[in-house]
């Protein structure tokens, strides 16, 4: 049935999906395009790793070569076990990526459901859910993310569930507070008059208002969640060895700063290149996704 | 677990008996390295920084080198090492040997007392054993005194340890801080767990688990008086910040293990000394269930693992390979056995004999705590043992979850910092046996092993002792019973102010004493 009822509400007049012409105007914003670039060098050095585009395998050891400085053979030196520095740095961005990936799938899966569900279907449950996440706010992120790898164990998996359980409740707050708003708005209220399940308005009228917000969230939660993923595996807390964690390099790399600096360097740069790319492309896409704001 | 050097940390088992070999001292600077030597009357405060902490505070329960160290201030054996390696008065002045072995007796210190104020007496040294020989203590050296039969006391400065066979070791186990020498009185109140009561130059004064342990000088020392007040042993879990300790002056003794972090350290404001300690490094397995459970799967384990390159990536190579006695008259060759040196044939074929040849998986437990280049350790075990299909994951566990794991058996494999001892049947009597105490963390028990230690700790020819004592780490090393790694130097980085401190191969502070800050 073709009511003429999307052309109404907000979101069906953006073009969130549009890549081309998100992508474009993020690239306009010169945070979007710093962010763009710099996450496409690492992505793409810790990508090639996987099609073996790496000098050596990361945990390959040769002892006796250890605590080299970079050279010709290994740019970024190695590490006390003579294992390839950058060959280890790449092993560790697709390693972070994963994890950040899988822990952002995680929060944004349940917070969105937390979000909607609190915010569309008002009542107790609202209360109920808003309860648990003001809960969990008050215990800092990285803090219950220590707490649940501490009960279920080391492993990357782990570390994603750790990383992703702690920061459902921004999810949830971010989106129920646009769900709430648009439960109230006439398009919604016209599709009650006509008679629309609760379903289709909830999935074709109230979603599509949070998209965008969401795009942000995700993207600067991304970045988020190679930082906290870093600070766990710094604590030793990450995947077990042989894995190669950044945070875990870092951690490595500090006792041995004043002697090998390339083993502090490397990984740390890694670290700080993805969170703040990820970070600029979040801004970036904010500002591309504010239409009040746009100024591209 | 938590390492070489550095005793400090680690893990469990420590005889720390001094011993001395070779000791060397690299040092800048000119610290005084005599008791005393030149040291001013007034003296300050002692922070000694150590990643480990101080795990129990009854000396014959305890196992944890620090526990060690820190206690060996407080109480004192009947007699010690000195620094060649001899067994030397401590409590007691003397003792005599009876003609045919069978008794020793000890003429004890005179002016001795105990910090609650009682004098040392017979009875308290009779009192001591006595509950040492009781299973339910769980002394961590009872077996040092399995051949006494009888305890006598004929008046209060003579005790007489009758024995049923000659023991050649006994001496020497006496010299343990396991035996030190406790009031009946505490005995009878079970206070010795929770409030330490001893003769040495320093008694107790906080115990904060995981923090903090203080002691402060004992006015009624029977020795030479301590010039430093007080020392604090302050647990902080990386070397790195105790080398920032150090530098800032927060910290005047760092126990250091790794040669990477003392390096950085610079010899500025600090006198760093390195000592090639008693100690052995190995990968002790329990070998009765799983996978361990099978010789040839040990054995192929043994194959795998390339000993230089662990020495070189826990310690960058400072130190040296061994074999279960690293030192002494019966040290052991390093290089023997059927896996003196790697081969990833001989390796695969062991695996093919287990019927694993695809290998197996397993894990070792280590803790960094304990001994901070457990993790090299391990690492570098891990590359090698895969290399023949063998899977090992590495669990780093808290030194009080480690010590209490490694007590109950509650492991597959443990990297471990063990503590030595010029006596064989000192070192492995209390895991291999008669009766062994650390039966359950050995992992492996065998009559064979028993009886050679037996008969070798009976015989009254040097020659044959060593032939026997041959055989007894001959059958270790075939059997793959455990894997033993290398010896390495335990460091001391101290501040410029303190002076007279010198390191002791047992890892003993007691030179701490005499110096003053």
């Amino acid at each position: 049935m073709t009511t003429g009822l999307e052309q109404l509400h907000p979101a069906s007049q953006r073009t969130v999906f549009s890549k081309g012409s998100i992508l474009a105007r993020l690239w306009r914003r010169p945070n979007g395009k710093a962010g763009l670039i710099i996450l496409a060098v690492f992505v793409l050095l810790g990508l090639a790793s996987l099609v073996g585009l790496s000098p050596y395998a990361p945990n390959a050891q040769n002892v006796f070569h250890g605590l080299k400085g970079p050279s010709a053979s290994h740019l970024f030196g190695t590490d006390a076990y003579g294992r390839d520095v950058l060959s280890r740095v790449q092993s560790g961005i697709v390693l972070s990526l994963q994890i950040s990936v899988v822990a952002v799938v995680i929060c944004t899966a349940l917070g969105t459901l937390g979000g909607v569900v609190a915010g569309y279907l008002g009542s107790w449950i609202s209360a109920a859910i808003m309860g648990v996440t003001d809960l969990l706010f008050a215990i800092p992120s990285i803090l219950l993310a220590l707490a649940i790898v501490t009960a279920l164990g080391h492993g990357w998996f782990n570390s994603a569930m750790a990383v992703g359980i702690g920061y459902t409740p921004i999810f949830v707050r971010v989106v129920r507070g646009p769900v709430l708003a648009v439960r109230q708005a006439d398009y919604v209220r016209a599709g009650y008059l006509l008679g629309y399940s609760r379903t289709r308005l909830l999935f074709r009228h109230v979603l599509p208002a949070v998209w965008s917000v969401l795009a942000v969230q995700v993207t600067l939660a991304l970045g988020w969640a190679v930082l906290t993923e870093a600070s766990l595996s710094f604590l030793g807390l990450g995947p077990p060895p042989p894995a190669a964690s950044l945070g875990l390099m870092v951690s490595e790399g500090t006792n041995l700063a004043g002697v090998a600096w390339w083993l502090l360097v490397a990984p740390a740069v890694a670290v700080v290149a993805l969170v703040v790319g990820f970070n600029l492309v979040g801004d970036g896409l904010r500002d591309a996704l504010d239409l009040a704001g746009d100024r591209g | 677990m938590r390492a070489g050097t550095p005793r400090r940390a680690f893990s469990v088992a420590a005889v720390l008996t001094g011993t001395t070999l070779t000791a060397a001292a690299c040092g800048s600077g000119g610290a005084a390295s005599g008791p005393g030597s030149g040291a001013p009357a007034q003296s300050s405060n002692v922070v000694v920084g150590a990643t480990s902490s101080v795990q129990k505070l009854d000396p014959a329960v305890i196992t944890n080198f620090l526990d060690f160290q820190a206690l060996g201030l407080i109480y004192q054996p009947l007699v010690t090492l000195n620094s060649s390696l001899q067994v030397a008065p401590d409590l007691a002045t003397g003792w005599k040997t009876s003609s045919n072995g069978l008794s020793i007796t000890f003429t004890l210190r005179k002016g001795v007392t105990f910090d609650n104020g009682s004098p040392l007496t017979s009875q308290d040294v009779k009192a001591t054993f006595e509950r040492i020989l009781n299973p339910s203590t769980g002394a961590a050296a009872a077996s040092y005194l399995a051949s006494v039969n009888s305890i006598a006391t004929p008046n209060p400065q003579t005790v007489v340890l009758n024995l049923s066979h000659p023991d050649s070791s006994l001496l020497y186990g006496l010299t343990s801080e396991n035996m030190a020498i406790v009031p009946t009185s505490a005995i009878t109140a079970g206070t010795l767990r929770t409030k330490p009561d001893g003769t040495g130059p320093y008694k107790f004064v906080s115990f904060q688990p995981n923090n903090s342990f203080t002691v402060a000088r004992n006015p009624s020392y029977w020795g030479p008086a301590p010039k430093i007040p007080t020392i604090e042993f302050r647990t902080i879990p990386n070397e790195q910040s105790i080398a920032s300790a150090l530098q800032a002056g927060t910290v005047q003794l760092g126990l250091l293990n790794q040669p990477t972090v003392v390096e950085q350290l610079g010899s500025a404001n600090l006198n760093i000394k390195k000592e090639l300690d008693l100690n052995y490094r190995a990968l002790m397995m329990q070998d009765k269930s799983g996978p361990l459970a099978n010789l040839n799967a040990r054995l192929a384990i043994a194959c795998s693992i390339d000993r230089q390159a662990i020495l070189q990536a826990a310690v960058l190579g400072k130190g040296r390979v061994t074999g279960p006695v690293p030192q002494g008259p019966f040290a052991t060759n390093a290089n023997s056995g059927p896996c003196a040196k790697p081969s990833l044939s001989k390796a695969k074929s062991y695996l093919a004999k287990a019927g694993m040849p695809n290998g197996f998986s397993f894990t070792v437990m280590t803790s960094s705590e304990l001994d901070s280049t457990s993790n090299a350790q391990a690492v570098t075990m891990q590359a090698e043992l895969a290399k023949a299909g063998i899977h090992m994951s590495i669990d780093n566990v808290a030194s009080s979850d480690y010590i209490q794991r490694w007590l109950k058996g509650n492991f597959t494999a443990a990297l471990a910092e063990n503590g030595a001892n010029p006596s064989p049947y000192i070192m492995y009597g209390r895991y291999f046996g008669t009766g062994a105490s650390l039966a359950v963390p050995s992992g492996y028990s065998s009559p064979r092993l028993a009886q050679l230690l037996l008969q070798a700790d009976q015989s009254t020819s040097a020659s044959t002792q060593k032939q026997l004592y041959a055989q007894f780490t001959d059958n270790l090393v075939s059997n793959a019973v455990w894997i033993w790694l290398f010896d390495g130097y335990d460091y001391y980085a101290m501040s410029k102010s303190l002076h007279g401190f010198a390191p002791s191969p047992s890892g003993s502070l007691m030179s701490l004493a005499t110096a003053s800050a």
